[in-house]
């Protein structure tokens, strides 16, 4: 009884926990449906470390050969400056062309747009949100 | 001690949905900013403001006081991306979607750090959104009697009170919001500021707004605390109507639902 006590405090310490972090976001991301995480396979058209979030814009080929082109909304230039990356860095990192796995959450308005969380490339470089809405971490 | 158990169990989860609400209020930390902490502390000139600073709340407080008929018209005019009224950022107006100016206070709600210079005449307020410049007068100048409307206010002046730093601002325009939830104000907004500096790390802000025009009562904040970040600098942040253009483009517009606006 003792241990099934101390388990379902574990569980629901943890579960509110979560519950504070979700709240604590609630308004930040509106245009997003941040209950649902989704992955895009895709390949780099162009990064831009732009105010007032940067950008990744990827092109998605479907079954039938068309392109999609899909955006993503990524931290402020000052929050990645902060995390040490630089221009460079994400620009060698977020090269057009390269294959691109992105994570995010998708816009409530279904057009092909993310809040970034994670980038995944091909040579299994990985690169993820600073914080903020996307931020899975 | 299974009574006590519950008992404790009890208290943590009340403790923990408190906060969780609390959290959620508008005049709360946002965990995503990133304030760091500077260390342990150690003895200060409490009459020495200089050095980066930066806070996570939002507004003065959690909600404002009520609002007169013209307040209201001007709240319902707003239509910001945070808070209850919340829309997406391409279905609202908030005027830094467009890269006008923040204005103050909001200026100090909004995220980034901002750093204390002083001079003989002037503190200045540095702050890194925009890189602007407040300056906050000490030379013993009064207040205009008719003051032109400006962004940051027309004329703000300062005066030691024991410990206590005391800014008297008038004249402010009345486009910018109080915060991002869209507050509104007058021209004939006056603002109150009371810094206290507590120790080395913690700078203690309480703002109080008159504004008979917009609020049936004075609007006093929290006590707003500002931590010093003795490892950082002001960084460059400026928007630039250009990139917000082709961030509303590409991101913002289609996320909300607008395209080709």
């Amino acid at each position: 009884m003792k241990t099934y006590l101390i388990i379902l405090s574990l569980v629901t310490v943890s579960l509110l926990m979560v519950s504070t972090l979700a709240i604590a976001h609630h308004g930040t991301g509106i245009s997003y449906d941040l209950s649902k995480l989704v992955s895009v396979k895709g390949v780099v058209v162009k990064f831009a470390l732009s105010n007032p979030h940067s950008q990744l814009y990827f092109d998605v080929t479907d079954d039938k050969g068309d392109i999609e082109h899909w955006s993503a909304e990524m931290n402020a230039p000052t929050n990645l400056e902060r995390a040490g990356f630089s221009r460079r860095q994400l620009l060698n990192l977020f090269t057009p062309g390269s294959e691109v796995t992105v994570y995010g959450f998708r816009s409530k308005s279904g057009a092909p747009v993310v809040v970034f969380s994670k980038a995944v490339l091909a040579d299994g470089r990985e690169f993820k949100s600073q914080g903020g809405p996307g931020n899975i971490e | 001690m299974r009574n006590s158990f519950m008992r404790l169990f009890t208290a943590l989860v009340v403790v923990l949905l408190t906060a969780s609400f609390a959290f959620a209020q508008r005049g709360r930390p946002d965990a995503r900013r990133g304030v760091q902490s500077s260390g342990p502390s150690v003895p200060h000139d409490p009459h020495d403001l200089s050095g980066i600073w930066r806070g996570n709340t939002q507004s003065l407080s959690n909600a404002p006081p009520p609002m007169t008929a013209w307040g209201k018209e001007q709240l319902d005019a707003h239509k910001p991306s945070y808070g209850p009224r919340a829309v997406a950022p391409a279905l609202g107006n908030d005027p830094t979607g467009k890269c006008d100016p923040l204005g103050y206070p909001r200026i100090v709600f909004f995220g980034r750090p901002f750093e204390m210079i002083q001079t003989k005449d002037r503190i200045l307020q540095f702050f890194e959104w925009g890189r602007v410049l407040r300056e906050i007068w000490i030379d013993g100048r009064a207040l205009p009697k008719d003051s032109d409307p400006k962004w940051l206010g027309n004329t703000a002046v300062g005066k030691w009170d024991g410990d206590i730093f005391v800014v008297d601002t008038v004249g402010f325009d009345e486009r910018t919001w109080i915060d991002h939830f869209g507050n509104p104000h007058s021209e004939d907004m006056h603002l109150q500021e009371r810094y206290h500096r507590l120790d080395r790390d913690t700078l203690e802000v309480v703002m109080t707004i008159n504004d008979p025009k917009t609020y049936t009562k004075p609007w006093v904040s929290d006590k707003l605390v500002f931590r010093l970040q003795a490892n950082d600098r002001i960084r460059e942040d400026f928007c630039v109507p250009s990139e917000e253009e082709s961030f509303n483009q590409g991101v913002r517009n289609p996320a909300g639902g607008v395209f080709n606006k």
